[in-house]
């Protein structure tokens, strides 16, 4: 019977012994339950950049040979060049579950804490940011319903319109940029990449994209657009690229589409398009150096020469075999500039901005001189290259000889000046109001009925939240690539 | 001694005691079957009523009186055996299982050997013996086509690769599917630990490999929950349970050699075309450009791939590498890129003991060398056990096993630093020689046939440059103590560890196409788990037709997991060097740790009538850590039932010699499989320029998050025809798995790209045949058929309310997914668009059309699967074959795809080089196309990046497989006596020998390249290793 007890005894030792309880076990020991906000903005930022999945199938394969920044070699057919890929998907789930959501704990952890103001505004000013660049690309989206999966289980977010959006976030920075305040704490160190915590340079970027914001109004809400640009008139703008709103790639995280520009010996199979190439060398834009190499065959003969690949060969055509014969020592690749990983991300530049100030002041909706502004816009955007490659003399002879300021000219240089770095926003202006006058590989106007007019959703919005992907169908038209975005009145 | 006796008669009586006197006799009683103790034989002194039964080892004493006695072994089911006991002490006795009659005894749950008769639900068992011979260097392959019902599939990753071991199908979207692997009594860690993704990676294998296969004494799979309720949570996908060999008492050491040795060959299934090369549209075009001495140059920076060109006809050519060449076919430059392989896997194992004590100790050394340059494995297994029996109450069991693995070099898989891919791509033009001679320029940048882009590295820098390697040290230990408290009670404590760490490094060389800036990383995994578990039992007679026994038990099982991960970012600062610290930025570490605990206890007993009624009941509640604490506890029971009609209404035996009908019931709890669902966490990602980043779990947790339950039926029968030349065991089984904790998909719009969930519904149903004959039993000659089928229908009923689909792999475009109403894995992809009609699309320039929507394509699940082994047996000499195969079922094959509408290195491409190729179907106008186009834009319509058609590529995944070979002789115990040995036998074996139909065209059909739940998908498959080689066994 001792034994018996002793058994008894080993068996509950055995089970009870010094270990975790269940309910410690249960705990995470891996990561913590609350989070440090300098933490999650500089997360939130960096995933709010492009990353080799969005950025690369979005800008490279999509936007800029839509735009004609660039062309792919043999890559994409004729005919099917305007076909999006899943980078859209990406750039949906990465925008909503990685950087808007962390910007999103960022406010949550901090708006209670006065002394945290200026994070919860920067964190309120980034998210419009965001907001703004997804409603650009698809029109309705989830906005005020949005990121509320783990406050109210709300797994499948309503829609709301563009209009609305666009009325909220002018309400959202105005609010958030007027509560910058320069006495109190900012983001520490690294931990805000853009501007490194500067409340001045936030307030600057916050009053210059609501200028983008308005100007994209221009059709759909003259009032409204008119209304917001008056507003601005007397606050802080960005007043040099000093001030330009950059992220700064690195080794730790490359500039995604350095990744596939300098893949392989020759840049692999994207070139300058003969659109742009042909544009620059027609008005002598110094920028030409920064943007292409000259072709391999003229360097041969010793006098360099630049041409672009074409966009939009019919498959089948004689022009396509030649092209798909001759290959690339007929064709410059893209510059050695932004052969970089370090190549910076562009947000927002004061280029941009003169270019904006110029076009509200040719309406008559903003105080200054339009023809002056659009010239600092060009000089703005061709020293932001501070390259030695484009000397001083030629950036003057170029500025004396471009044709005076409208609306096609500006956007035109704003496209320019868009090229490799921007194409979400040439995009924009592009549907906005039609210019550049894009051409076809043969000069003819492109064909518009097959031109994009937004984004599609992505699949998995009309599996996963059904019901509000039927209801923003019914409201916006379609999820079609040809239905038009509210703001887009062209 | 009396000293009435006279003393002249003293020599006599002296002589005659001898014999008069009462002495004791001692022994042990074995199965002849698989040499284990056979508890419960009756010991009778013949012709009296002196006698006792043999323990739970099979011992016994028995005392006796005269030299002359003879004793009686009987036990049911079993032969009996008289002996005489003349003047030997001690007996060793080996008794036969009856042929003739289902009584063998089976082991089952918790270990607890049961008579087979009894049991109310199936277990198949599969002896050690045969996994001995025509080894794998994972022995759990060799059990393909050997258990109705087990589904094994493999990757093609290289030796040691995972296996994934599935019974009775599929019941879980994100959970493990895979059976648990119990030996003896400890819970083994099994987890796959395979990286690949569409984007490649490789597979490190899973634990299960780590088994030395001559340490089996025999394998029971307990396909369903009712065979595996009393395990609980762990084994809702049933349990396959390993029983290692014990020590026999003796004379002397039996020492045991098991020597293999067997080469493997690569059996390379892709038909190559060896016509055209490199070019476009049968040109020196693509990747040609003419030199200024009009020979063609081959430029490797153009995107072109495969074989497109002219014929190749030895013109003259400046190839890839610059060199002038002939531009020839090289037929034979996939095969010369393997090397034949080498496994050696040797096992010495010793055994002994005494009345009380026996022990037994093995090691094993397993060597291998890949078809694959570079790539080995190594493994060294030790193990000890012994039992002994402390006092008449108390006995110990104590094992321990040791197992060291070293792996280097790992296969790439899918689409990165696969050999196999690079073939598939490669022009056929491409040599050996070439590549092998220029894997990197002057500067030390590696260069292959293409440089475009930067996937397509140099399969010989490869094996070179890009190395791994991992290692696993494991120790498994179990101790446990068997108490008889009275003659009808015992009690059982046992404890069991199973301990393993994983160390896996990779280095990547500096300026290669893939990673110009080199890396390196390690990654160390610990796992611990334990288990402690107690059994009291209790048996008892209620009368002469009624008997009855109960257990009460418990246990605790415990994992624990950490990790510790660190790679170098952004390159290394020396090449070469492959440090941590060597690294150009701060490098990226982390380190995890999950734990969880499940205790359970449970109640299970059994009563049976007259031998021929039986009724089982378990019940059993558990405990996790895993859940929330409301939910954390939860119960469920089972209920099954045998009938052996033949002894109930004595049927005689010369037909109908057995006939059994049993039914079972059961439900099984789940818990989640990953700890820590229920609560928000901010994990660290990473730093950039300095600061760190952490980020909201993208997982929604969930609060009240309950365990998953599995419901099973079950009704068989067993019958016995002809006293036991035919046997049939026949299962029924439905299954219903609900509530399962999923990981779901949301919209991402929540600020979350998944919540957890409890949801869904799946089921399965289906039947198992196992049929065994003795086709011919003549004196010297015996012929076996022993024939698995299984057939099991699955049905996904429900997945998260209002979701459609659940993908279960994504790869270009082609998903793997479970929907509602279909079975378990769609291939869903493109197709070519139909008329109302049903005829094929074909637009004005003679291209298919796209039907714009995916759709269905296939099925992965199979019909049925099914083996047949013959084994002959012609006195010494016996001969087996294993025959398998998979009929029915779709799978996507990848090589094929791209092969055919990628590169034109398969001979399906060369129709149609010459003339072109009409795309059979109607132009929308609904007139028949009229359109040739060019073999290459023909084959180019179905692979091209984003506009991908699969359904071509979809494909029957049957096969019918000479899965193996085993060609014995025994050498006679007279020869072996002569030779002082007490057995030797040699057999010549061969695996993977024939791949007799395939339903796939240049690949195996049996090629995955996960293990996951996503199954059906082929791609850039290596070949099958086909193994042929001699086994040695000597017993001294």
């Amino acid at each position: 019977m001792k034994k018996n007890i002793s058994l008894l005894l080993f068996t509950i030792i055995l089970f009870s012994g010094c270990k975790k309880s269940m309910d410690e076990l249960n705990v995470n020991p891996n990561s913590p339950e609350v989070a440090n906000p300098d933490y999650l903005f500089t997360y939130s930022v960096t995933k709010g950049m492009g990353s080799y999945n969005t950025d690369v199938y979005v800008q490279y394969w999509m936007m800029m040979n839509w735009m004609m920044h660039s062309a792919v070699l043999g890559g994409l057919d004729a005919g099917k060049e305007y076909e999006e890929n899943s980078g859209k998907n990406n750039l949906w789930a990465e925008l909503y579950s990685q950087s808007l959501i962390n910007a999103h704990e960022v406010i949550r952890f901090t708006k209670d804490d006065p002394s945290l103001i200026n994070k919860t505004s920067i964190a309120r000013i980034w998210q419009v940011y965001l907001f703004q660049q997804m409603t650009d690309l698809w029109g309705n989206i989830p906005y005020s319903q949005a990121l509320n999966g783990l406050a109210n289980l709300n797994y499948s977010p309503q829609y709301d319109t563009q209009e609305s959006i666009y009325t909220a976030l002018f309400e959202e920075l105005k609010n958030a940029s007027a509560l910058l305040d320069e006495s109190k704490t900012i983001f520490p160190g690294n931990s805000d990449p853009i501007y490194s915590g500067s409340v001045s340079k936030w307030k600057a970027f916050a009053n210059s994209l609501r200028l983008r914001m308005a100007l994209r109004l221009r059709y759909a809400n003259p009032s409204k657009a008119q209304q917001e640009i008056a507003l601005l008139q007397s606050q802080p703008m960005m007043a040099s690229n000093a001030d330009n709103a950059l992220f700064p790639y690195n080794g730790e995280i490359k500039n995604p589409l350095f990744d596939v520009f300098a893949r392989g010996e020759s840049g692999g199979k994207i070139f300058p398009s003969k659109f742009l190439v042909d544009k620059l060398n027609a008005t002598h834009d110094p920028r030409i150096k920064v943007f292409a190499k000259p072709t391999p065959l003229s360097l041969i003969f010793g006098i360099p020469d630049y041409a672009g690949l074409p966009n939009l060969v019919p498959a089948g055509s004689s022009t396509w075999n030649n092209y798909d014969l001759q290959q690339h020592s007929d064709f410059s690749s893209i510059g050695d500039w932004f052969l970089h990983q370090d190549v910076p991300g562009v947000l927002l530049s004061y280029s941009e901005v003169c270019f904006l100030q110029s076009e509200a002041s040719l309406l008559g909706w903003w105080n200054g001189n339009a023809q002056q502004l659009y010239i600092d816009g060009i000089r703005a955007s061709i020293e932001s290259y501070h390259d030695t490659l484009i000397t001083t003399g030629e950036m003057n002879s170029y500025l004396a000889s471009v044709p005076a300021v409208n609306l096609q000219n500006i956007i035109t240089q704003k496209w320019i000046s868009f090229t490799f770095e921007n194409s979400y926003e040439a995009f924009a202006d592009y549907r906005r109001t039609g210019f550049p006058v894009l051409t076809n590989y043969n000069g003819s106007p492109i064909n518009q009925s097959n031109f994009p007019n937004r984004l599609t959703y992505p699949s998995s919005e009309a599996i996963l939240n059904s019901v509000h992907y039927q209801e923003a169908n019914s409201s916006q038209g379609p999820d079609a690539a040809s239905t038009k975005v509210w703001w887009d009145k062209n | 001694m009396k000293k009435i006796y006279i003393p002249g008669f003293l020599f006599i009586f002296s002589c005659l005691s001898l014999f008069a006197q009462e002495r004791n006799i001692t022994g042990m009683v074995t199965s002849a079957d698989d040499h284990s103790p056979v508890p419960g034989v009756s010991v009778v002194v013949k012709g009296t009523t002196n006698g006792t039964v043999t323990d739970l080892n099979g011992r016994f004493e028995i005392k006796i009186f005269s030299a002359a006695d003879s004793l009686v072994f009987s036990s049911v089911g079993m032969e009996s055996q008289t002996i005489s006991t003349g003047i030997k002490n001690t007996f060793d006795i080996s008794l036969k299982v009856k042929s003739h009659k289902l009584e063998e005894v089976v082991v089952t749950a918790l270990g607890i050997k049961r008579e087979k008769k009894a049991l109310g639900y199936s277990v198949q068992e599969v002896s050690g013996t045969e996994l001995q011979t025509a080894k794998d260097p994972s022995f759990v392959n060799q059990l393909a086509g050997k258990v109705a019902g087990l589904n094994i599939s493999t990757t093609t990753g290289g030796p040691g690769s995972s296996s994934r071991i599935v019974l009775r199908g599929a019941t879980s979207l994100t959970g493990g599917n895979q059976a648990l692997i119990v030996i003896d009594g400890i819970p083994m860690e099994n987890n796959t630990n395979n990286n690949t993704s569409q984007w490649g990676g490789r597979d490190y294998g899973n634990g299960i490999s780590d088994i030395n296969p001559d340490d089996i004494e025999r394998i029971s799979v307990l396909k369903g929950p009712t065979a595996a309720a009393l395990y609980g949570s762990l084994a809702t996908n049933g349990v396959i349970l390993i029983t290692t060999k014990k020590g026999k008492s003796g004379k002397g050491i039996a020492v045991s050699f098991n020597s293999s040795t067997s080469v493997e060959s690569a059996y390379i299934h892709e038909k190559f075309q060896n016509t055209y090369g490199a070019g476009r549209n049968g040109k020196f075009a693509g990747q040609w450009v003419m030199g200024i001495d009009s020979i063609p140059t081959y430029n490797t920076a153009i995107d072109a791939v495969g074989s497109w060109g002219p014929k190749m006809e030895g013109q003259k050519i400046r190839d890839w590498d610059g060199q002038i060449r002939n531009f020839n076919p090289q037929p034979d430059n996939y095969k010369d890129f393997f090397q034949t392989g080498l496994t050696t896997n040797n096992s010495v194992s010793l055994e002994g003991g005494s009345k009380k004590i026996t022990w037994r100790g093995s090691a094993g050394y397993m060597t291998v060398k890949d078809i694959v340059p570079n790539t080995t494995l190594k493994r060294t297994n030790l193990s000890a056990r012994g039992i002994a029996e402390l006092t008449s109450r108390l006995t110990l069991d104590v094992s321990i096993s040791y197992v060291n693995q070293l792996a280097n070099n790992r296969l790439g898989l899918a689409d990165s630093r696969s050999v196999a891919r690079n073939y598939v791509m490669m022009p056929r033009s491409i040599s050996l020689e070439s590549l092998q001679g220029h894997i990197m320029d002057a500067s030390g940048k590696e260069t292959t046939w293409y440089s475009a882009w930067n996937w397509m590295t140099n399969p010989f820098w490869d094996i070179q440059y890009e190395l791994n390697d991992d290692s696993r040290d494991r120790v498994i230990a179990m101790g446990s103590a068997t108490y008889k408290l009275t003659e009808h009670l015992n009690a059982l404590l046992r404890t069991t560890t199973d301990f393993n760490t994983q160390v896996e490094s990779s280095r990547e060389a500096s300026y290669g196409l893939l990673n110009y800036s080199g890396s390196y990383s390690n990654t160390k995994l610990n796992h611990k788990q334990y288990q402690s578990d107690f059994l009291i039992t209790y048996s008892d007679k209620i009368n002469a037709d009624l008997s009855w026994n109960g257990n009460i038990g418990g246990s605790t099982f415990e994992t624990h997991d950490d990790s510790n991960h660190k790679n170098t970012r952004s390159g290394l600062i020396v090449p070469y060097e492959y440090t941590i610290e060597n690294s150009v930025n701060y490098p990226d570490t982390s380190t995890r740790l999950y734990e969880s605990r499940i205790n359970g206890l449970y109640a299970f007993g059994q009563i049976a009538y007259k031998s021929f009624l039986f009724l089982d009941v378990t019940a059993r509640n558990d405990w996790s850590s895993k859940l929330p604490k409301e939910n954390r506890s939860y119960f469920y029971p089972s209920v099954s039932s045998g009938f052996v009609f033949t002894d109930a209404f004595h049927i005689k035996e010369n037909i109908l010699s057995f006939g059994k009908l049993r039914a079972s019931w059961a439900m099984v709890g789940r818990d989640p499989d990953q700890p820590y669902l229920e609560s928000i966490s901010y994990p660290y990602v990473s730093s950039f320029n300095g600061a760190p980043m952490y980020q909201v779990v993208p997982l929604i947790p969930l609060t009240n998050l309950k365990p998953e339950l599995t419901s099973h039926l079950e009704v068989g029968t067993e019958l016995m025809f002809f006293t036991g030349r035919i046997r049939l065991d026949f299962a029924y089984y439905t299954s219903d798995t609900r509530n399962e904790t999923v990981t779901a998909d949301i919209s991402p719009a929540s600020g979350f790209p998944q919540a957890v969930i409890n949801s869904g519904e799946i089921k399965n149903k289906g039947i198992e045949i196992i049929l065994k004959t003795t086709p011919v039993a003549a004196k010297n000659f015996k012929w076996d058929v022993n024939i698995n089928y299984a057939h099991n229908e699955n049905t996904v009923v429900s997945l998260t309310e209002g979701l459609e689909s659940r993908q279960l792999l994504s790869d270009w475009n082609l998903t793997i997914e479970a929907r509602p109403g279909h079975p378990y894995g769609d291939i869903v992809g493109y197709a070519i668009l139909r008329d109302g009609n049903g005829n094929k699309l074909v637009d004005t320039s003679g291209f298919y059309l796209r039907d714009p929507n995916p759709r269905v394509l296939g099925n992965i699940n199979p019909k049925f699967l099914g083996g047949i082994l013959n084994q002959f047996t012609y006195k010494n000499i016996s001969l087996s074959f294993l025959v398998d195969a998979r009929v029915g079922g779709q799978m996507f094959s990848g090589t094929n795809m791209y092969g055919d509408g990628y590169s034109g290195n398969l001979v399906e491409t060369l129709p149609g080089r010459e003339g072109g190729i009409l795309a059979e179907g109607v132009t929308p106008d609904g007139k028949p196309n009229k359109k040739y186009i060019s073999a290459q834009d023909y084959w180019s319509q179905f692979a091209t990046w984003t506009k991908e058609i699969h359904e071509p590529f979809v494909y029957d995944a049957g096969y019918v497989k000479l899965r193996e070979v085993t060609f014995g002789y025994e050498f006679s115990e007279q020869l072996c006596r002569k030779i002082k040995l007490k057995g030797l036998s040699v057999a010549l074996t061969g695996r993977n020998l024939w791949l007799i139909y395939s339903g796939a065209p240049n690949i195996d059909p049996e090629s995955e390249y996960t293990n996951g739940n996503g199954q059906g998908y082929e791609k850039y498959s290596y070949p099958t290793r086909r193994s042929i080689g001699i086994n040695v066994k000597i017993k001294i």
